[in-house]
């Protein structure tokens, strides 16, 4: 069967059984995105295990469980002890974050229909703003 | 009009889920990789001037989990409580930072700096998939533009769906599901082979909740993995007294190398 492969830049061999080499080959799915933006959330709710939540609910409607990156802005909050650095990064499910004497809870999942982003804290009003990528891609 | 290429043996009226490409989705697509060495803290300066999407793994030099071994490479995660034997790594518009640590194994999660090395992979695309312009980083001939643009104008990746970068190559031949049981107060390491030679990029999702780890419970679990060129690691932590669960880990290899 024919295939369909493209060389990395300064690659030579397209015969090559290396596969990293290439930039695309038809015997290894790229990751294709269905959907994509961003979600802010407050913690305006009473309840959740610190006392104040915010939920957003993102359906992507596949009928089965996708693979899907989130990343959450923490910019604008303090840095937590033993930290220099903190900016936009990868969520990946339940996350929590100090900052100074407090913390946020951060939680990601997927599921058939779904991507749930979900944040508490014991303060009523914090806001977090989450970016998402959600692909085609199924886990197996 | 459309580009879609199939997988052997199906077809490109298959679902999309099942296509190797189609031009009627965007696509994920490295513009920027390689490996830096930092020793507690340093960056990566990509200069795009937005947030563009990214992944990360750190080379555990001392391994504190018995059973994987020194020189395993770990995901990078933004916190240090979401991972054991890990690095943070945060991005801007302008870099990529890193921070190395060792998270011990025990409750108290103290940890010390290191140095070592960190493997970066910097996507053109944004996370708020703003289209955006103003870079010159298109690269290659096979070029497909977003719907209403015209590909002689573009320069900037933002507004393309594909274009010869590096486009991770899933190998679902090799990718699966294997499972791990909690137990109380104690970590537990389930290993799958790979067999690559090289240590390739690893994605993994634990099933039961539907996140992607690793990540951090505050119940007290914890769930990551480690990648060498031979195994995945994955280890299911539990600090505290819920064990017994049985967890499904799913996990995606791809034919892309870290080293």
């Amino acid at each position: 069967m024919a295939k369909f492969k493209i060389l990395k830049t300064g690659e030579t061999d397209i015969d090559s059984n290396d596969i990293w080499r290439f930039a695309l080959h038809s015997d290894y799915p790229v990751y294709k995105i269905i959907s994509q933006g961003t979600e802010t959330l407050s913690t305006n709710t009473a309840g959740g295990a610190l006392g104040y939540y915010g939920q957003s609910v993102i359906n992507h409607g596949l009928g089965y469980k996708p693979q899907s990156f989130v990343f959450a802005d923490f910019s604008s909050y303090p840095s937590y002890p033993g930290s220099t650095q903190i900016k936009v990064t990868d969520v990946t499910g339940w996350y929590i974050f100090y900052y100074n004497a407090s913390f946020l809870n951060v939680f990601q999942s997927i599921d058939e229909n779904n991507l749930t982003l979900y944040i508490e804290a014991p303060e009523y009003g914090k806001t977090l703003t989450f970016g998402y990528i959600i692909t085609l891609d199924e886990w197996l | 009009m459309a580009l879609i290429i199939a997988k052997p043996g199906n077809s490109v009226y298959d679902n999309e889920k099942s296509l190797v490409l189609t031009s009627n989705r965007d696509c994920l697509v490295e513009i920027k990789s390689g490996t830096k060495n930092i020793s507690n803290t340093g960056y990566f300066q990509h200069s795009l001037g937005y947030y563009p999407a990214y992944s990360a793994f750190m080379k555990v030099q001392t391994s504190t989990i018995v059973g994987v071994p020194n020189g395993c490479w770990s995901p990078c995660v933004g916190f240090i409580g979401n991972a054991l034997d890990g690095g943070i790594v945060t991005i801007d518009s302008d870099k990529l930072y890193f921070e190395t640590y060792t998270v011990y194994n025990d409750i108290t999660m103290s940890y010390d700096y290191v140095q070592t090395d960190f493997y970066y992979s910097i996507f053109g695309n944004s996370i708020n998939n703003a289209v955006g312009s103003g870079n010159d980083n298109v690269s290659g001939k096979l070029k497909i533009a977003k719907s209403g643009l015209s590909l002689t104008d573009i320069t900037d990746v933002r507004q393309l769906k594909f274009f010869v970068g590096n486009a991770f190559k899933q190998d679902l031949g090799i990718s699966g599901t294997t499972s791990v049981t909690l137990v109380d107060y104690d970590m537990t390491v389930k290993s799958v082979h790979h067999g690559l030679g090289y240590v390739p990029i690893v994605y993994a999702f634990e099933n039961n909740n539907g996140s992607r780890i690793p990540y951090g419970n505050p119940d007290g679990t914890i769930f990551t993995y480690y990648v060498d060129s031979s195994d995945i690691y994955f280890v299911a932590g539990n600090f505290s007294a819920t064990g017994g669960d049985l967890y499904d880990i799913k996990y995606v290899i791809t034919r892309d190398k870290i080293v």
